[in-house]
């Protein structure tokens, strides 16, 4: 009898726990530490068009928000598009960072001179997952940067940002500031830099760039892909799960 | 005797109350005429220039406008640490900002909470395309600010700036 009873309540058990199990989506971004030697360096992931010296208005792309790996206390990691001019120490970008406090902000920031740079960071930052367009304009509005999250202008309707510079180059990046941080992505579950787009000649164009990486066994890459897709991921980690 | 010990003691009293208000009218004096100037910051752990780099303008707001701040300084401070974990703050005001790096400038009475904070500000680097490094940037100082609306008591944004030189690798 007593036997039975513990059949059936086992049914039940399972039963309710069946119904009851997890069903949310887990998303594909947990970090992992990568495993390598730990010492504060810049590494680079991704790719990068220039179009031959004249003016680039704009470069936009869809970078997943993951979770990375980031030594505690270090600068961070970051996936970012942005406006330059080669071979030069100026830029406007806009991305997402995870820093080595833990915290996770969209943020831009933009070096118009030789002498300082500076930052504005803001919440929410996009979900674990999500895949929002980063763009960022040079004179849409005359003479700015228009910095834009998932096509609305930041931080309110109409601000833009003044620009020290013209831009002649558009890339679009993977970013580390340590040797051990982790490159966004893994082996079996890559960093898309999709619908990548750039602006000159009076229109947009496929971002068609040239890839590169600071390097390559750790992080490589595999692209492009009609002109708008690059893959990027950190080769000493298996997976994100 | 004890008229003129008491005598005394009210003279030390005089004197002493006539300098505390001398000194207070000269610090008002001071304060007045530092909040117009530019070289000198509302601020007392971020020096004016770090500002100014970022694009920041902060003045002191009036009375009245001391009075419309809704938000308390405590919830402010509180929104400013979830943002950094692990930091601490230097100080807090409440302040009118003119971000001016924006155009039009975003403006508002707004908590400004200064972290201190052993994360050091993310700075992007030039990517070393083509073979040849771009020059980097060293920073020299650095400073990170939360703004708090102050009447409204939402979170705005963070705001990083760093000075320093430009220098070829």
């Amino acid at each position: 009898m007593n036997r039975y009873y513990f059949a059936i309540s086992a049914v039940i058990v399972a039963l309710l726990l069946g119904t009851f199990a997890p069903t949310s989506h887990v998303p594909r971004a947990r970090a992992c530490n990568p495993g390598r030697s730990v010492y504060d360096s810049t590494f680079f992931d991704g790719w990068y068009r220039s179009a031959g010296g004249i003016t680039v208005g704009g470069v936009y792309a869809k970078i997943e928000n993951l979770d990375v790996y980031v030594v505690p206390g270090n600068q961070g990691t970051s996936a970012w598009v942005m406006l330059t001019r080669t071979g030069e120490s100026v830029w406007a970008q806009i991305g997402w960072v995870k820093k080595g406090d833990g915290s996770r902000n969209t943020l831009i920031q933009v070096k118009n001179s030789s002498t300082s740079v500076t930052t504005r960071d803001w919440d929410p930052a996009k979900p674990l997952g999500s895949y929002p367009y980063y763009t960022v304009l040079y004179d849409n509005t005359p003479g700015t940067f228009t910095f834009q999250l998932d096509g609305s202008p930041w931080p309110y309707a109409g601000y833009s940002v003044a620009a020290g510079f013209t831009p002649t180059e558009g890339q679009i990046f993977g970013e580390i500031k340590n040797n051990n941080n982790q490159m966004p992505g893994a082996t079996s579950d890559v960093l898309g830099f999709f619908s990548a787009y750039t602006y000159y000649l009076g229109s947009w164009h496929t971002f068609l760039g040239n890839a590169y990486s600071s390097h390559y066994s750790d992080f490589p890459y595999d692209g492009p892909y009609s002109g708008t897709t690059l893959y990027i991921w950190d080769a000493d980690c298996a997976s994100n799960g | 005797m004890i008229l003129r010990k008491s005598r005394g003691r009210a003279t030390v009293i005089a004197t002493v109350g006539a300098l505390a208000l001398a000194v207070g009218a000269s610090l008002m004096v001071r304060d007045e005429a530092s909040s117009q100037a530019p070289g000198n910051s509302e601020l007392k752990t971020v020096s004016w220039d770090l500002l100014d780099s970022a694009h920041v303008a902060l003045s002191r707001p009036s009375v009245q406008q001391g009075r419309a701040a809704m938000a308390s300084r405590e919830g402010a401070e509180k929104i400013a640490l979830a943002r950094n974990p692990g930091a601490r703050i230097r100080e807090s005001a409440l302040l009118n900002v003119q971000d001016r790096f924006t155009e039009p400038p975003v403006a508002c009475l707004c908590w400004v909470v200064v972290m201190e904070s052993g994360q050091p500000m993310y700075i992007h680097e030039p990517v070393p395309v083509e073979g040849k490094p771009a020059p980097k940037f060293m920073p020299q100082k650095t400073f990170r600010i939360e703004l708090v609306d102050a009447t409204t008591g939402t979170h705005l944004y963070g705001i990083e700036g760093a000075i320093g030189q430009t220098v070829s690798q």
